[in-house]
């Protein structure tokens, strides 16, 4: 079987999110299953503005063969301009007007879809639905194509121009069964084949060193947020929220920022971030962690949670966040807050009781093995993508 | 499995008890935790978890104060002096254009919450004739490949010319057997636990309740549908919608098969007690065959060897005319 996934960003350099998730899948089908894969994405590495700043050209990345494309446009600066006016009632924006949102966010790859179209993939696979690529080449392609939507419930899902690529989509592969219902409530497509696959979780590495040698915290307790310091995913709501916590409950505990650092926090000699650290150094600062929080509203999936569940950790997270809230009401792995009370009440249950912290671990972590194993999940995947071929395109 | 497990929903009302004593006790600084929500909910999901109208309002309602109290935090020398003298000379032409937006946004509020106290009292008075989520209508021995009933939907599901849903499809056997046989399709059921095993295995089946499951199909997407167990417990005003759906997502020359309980049985012992509590009343055969055929089907009847039960198949178009 030959795939093609179509991700606006590629690579090792590239952490989390949904082009993570994508480049997880294609290295497993190749390393794992022995399936061709190739990946069609841009140069960019930055979310925010779409440079290219990698070479554009055919390249191997373990064992994945990768085709970048200078894109004509990156994030224009009426981007955010029209972003705001669309927030309140995107249903209701044009499609032209739509179209145009979709082309100020970026990046925009006229190059990359006349490439796609001669494609000789057996299917391909679009990850995620936000972008030009998608929009624009779903229905282009000529085998069957399987969109990962990763949508969360934001403005953009609301507007027209995802209503005909998610119609062009011939199967869905979701992350979870609220991503599949928040997808069926804004857009008629229920009975397009699906599959509820999620992702599997890297494997664990180690530099030997403790979390706080890494944090450089001494012995001082913490917690941990996993992933983009960005105030979108709600780092900035999270610190406001700890140095409240902390006014009120004085003592030595500490909140460890860990990835990428984009937006900026309010000062506090009881926040560290790190930015981006190598993943030996992200397994060592979560396994000592005392909970994993997960401040981000916006997640179809949210792979720090299980990360943590595997080291044991107990996580804490958005209560607004449809899939973060599935995986931990399905793994009694973790709480949710949805106001500053409840935040402050289940950090300090958790943080006062050992017990609930270890039980809410191990659940988390019987969860991650039995859901979310790679050898289980990837031939999950294989089957899936099979079926998709055989079915054939038959979207119109 | 693991052997620990903790009751996540009792930890949770425990605590969300505790938030609400706390609060009345005054435990929270009002003005903080207004401030603290704004941040929580600037980035919230559009409509809450689940869609919930609550999660809404509360997002309305906490972004409806306008701070005229902008803040002068800088990482620039001096950039604090600064922007604390701008705020200073700024400060009652700034407060005197967010009352006015305060004032506007409040009324909004207000509007949207006597909207949702009279739709709170409409819910309440409709109470009980929920348009969703009615029971699946099981007989011992009637589901299952080895049903009297399977073979001749399993014939007929598989002429379908397109995809074909199976509601109330358990662990997906009508689902696999027609897969298995070349055709396309995928179930539903909402009874807790019945499909994941065969969903992990492959088969596209979804834990969802018909009728909404419905409500976000496209126009003349399915090419038949297999309605087993799932009508007998429909009120008239779902069985009305169940109709509609029906006719809009099928194709012209679509299938039903539609195996239910036959009202003469329903005093038997046969019929699971979801029948009685669900207060509604089979439909015969030949009102079936009746509603179906306004529908332009072409519908023929099978009794079931018990007389408990029946077959509807129905055929529209192209099918209708073929032996």
């Amino acid at each position: 079987m030959k795939v093609a996934f179509v991700t606006p960003r590629y690579g090792p350099q590239v952490m989390g999110g949904a082009e993570g998730a994508a480049r997880s899948l294609a290295e497993h089908l190749v390393a794992d299953l022995g399936h061709e894969v190739e990946v069609y994405t841009t140069c960019a590495l930055d979310h925010l503005t779409w440079d290219d700043v990698l070479e554009p050209g055919t390249t191997t990345v373990n064992g994945v063969t990768v085709h970048r494309f200078r894109s004509t446009a990156g994030r224009a600066k009426e981007f955010f301009i029209l972003d705001g006016a669309i927030r309140s009632a995107p249903s209701a924006v044009s499609m032209e007007e739509g179209h145009r949102w979709v082309e100020a966010n970026g990046p925009v790859t006229p190059d990359l879809l006349d490439a796609l179209e001669a494609s000789t993939a057996d299917v391909v696979a679009f990850y995620p639905y936000l972008f030009y690529m998608t929009v624009h080449g779903i229905g282009r392609v000529r085998q069957p194509a399987v969109l990962h939507p990763a949508a969360h419930d934001e403005p953009a899902l609301y507007l027209k121009p995802y209503r005909d690529a998610f119609a062009a989509a011939d199967a869905f592969c979701y992350h979870t069964r609220a991503e599949r219902h928040l997808v069926e409530r804004v857009l008629p497509v229920a009975e397009t084949p699906q599959i509820v696959l999620g992702l599997g979780t890297n494997a664990e590495v180690s530099h030997g060193r403790s979390g706080a040698e890494v944090l450089g915290t001494g012995d001082r307790p913490y917690v941990v947020c996993v992933g983009r310091v960005d105030e979108q995913k709600g780092a900035v709501m999270l610190a406001n929220f700890f140095i409240e916590y902390k006014r009120r409950h004085p003592s030595d505990l500490v909140l460890a920022f860990v990835g990428p650092h984009s937006s900026a926090l309010p000062e506090s000699e009881d926040i560290v971030i790190t930015g981006i650290v190598d993943e030996e150094d992200k397994w060592d600062i979560i396994a000592d962690a005392l909970v994993s929080i997960s401040p981000s509203a916006m997640e179809s999936f949210s792979l720090v949670v299980l990360e943590g569940w595997v080291k044991g950790v107990p996580a804490l997270v958005n209560g607004t966040c449809g899939p973060t809230v599935e995986n931990c009401s399905l793994s009694g792995g973790g709480l949710w807050f949805d106001s500053y009370g409840s935040f402050e009440l289940s950090l300090d249950r958790l943080l006062g009781d050992p017990d609930l912290r270890g039980q809410l671990g191990e659940a988390g972590r019987d969860f991650v093995r039995r859901t979310f194993d790679w050898p289980v999940l990837i031939r999950r995947y294989e089957a899936f993508l099979e079926r998709v071929i055989a079915r054939g395109k038959l979207q119109a | 499995m693991s052997d620990v497990s903790v009751d996540i929903e009792s930890v949770r009302a425990e605590i969300a008890e505790e938030v609400r004593r706390r609060r009345a006790g005054g435990a929270f600084d009002a003005l903080k935790e207004r401030e603290l929500e704004q941040l929580f909910h600037q980035y919230a999901p559009l409509q809450g978890r689940d869609g919930a109208l609550a999660e809404t309002l509360r997002a309305v309602d906490v972004t409806a104060y306008i701070d005229p109290h902008v803040p002068v935090a800088s990482s620039q020398p001096a950039g604090t002096a600064i922007k604390r003298s701008l705020r200073k000379a700024s400060f009652w032409y700034v407060s005197w254009i967010a009352a006015q937006v305060t004032r506007s946004l409040s009324t909004v509020a207000r509007s949207l919450h006597l909207i949702d106290d009279e739709l709170t009292d409409i819910r309440k008075s409709l109470d009980g004739l929920t348009l969703s989520g009615s029971p699946v209508i099981a007989l011992d021995g009637a589901d299952g490949t080895d049903a009297w009933w399977a073979a001749e939907a399993r014939a007929l599901a598989r002429r379908a010319t397109g995809r074909v849903l199976v509601s109330a499809c358990a662990d997906g056997w009508l689902v696999a057997d027609i897969a298995a046989a070349g055709g396309d399709a995928y179930g539903l059921d909402p009874r807790p636990g019945l499909i994941m095993e065969a969903e992990i295995a492959g088969l596209d089946l979804r834990d969802d309740d018909l009728l909404e499951h419905l409500d976000a199909v496209a126009d003349d997407r399915l090419a038949g549908i297999v309605l087993n167990g799932t009508t007998e417990a429909l009120l008239p005003a779902q069985r009305r919608r169940l109709l509609r759906r029906i006719e809009r997502v099928l194709t012209p020359d679509a299938l039903v098969v539609l195996h239910a309980v036959h009202p003469d049985a329903v005093d038997g012992d046969q019929v699971p007690a979801e029948l009685d509590l669900a207060g509604a009343r089979p439909l015969r055969p030949t009102t079936w065959t009746a509603l179906l055929g306004e529908m332009g089907f072409t519908a023929t009847v099978t009794p079931g060897p018990s007389g408990a039960d029946f077959l509807v198949t129905a055929r529209r178009g192209r099918l209708a005319l073929a032996p």
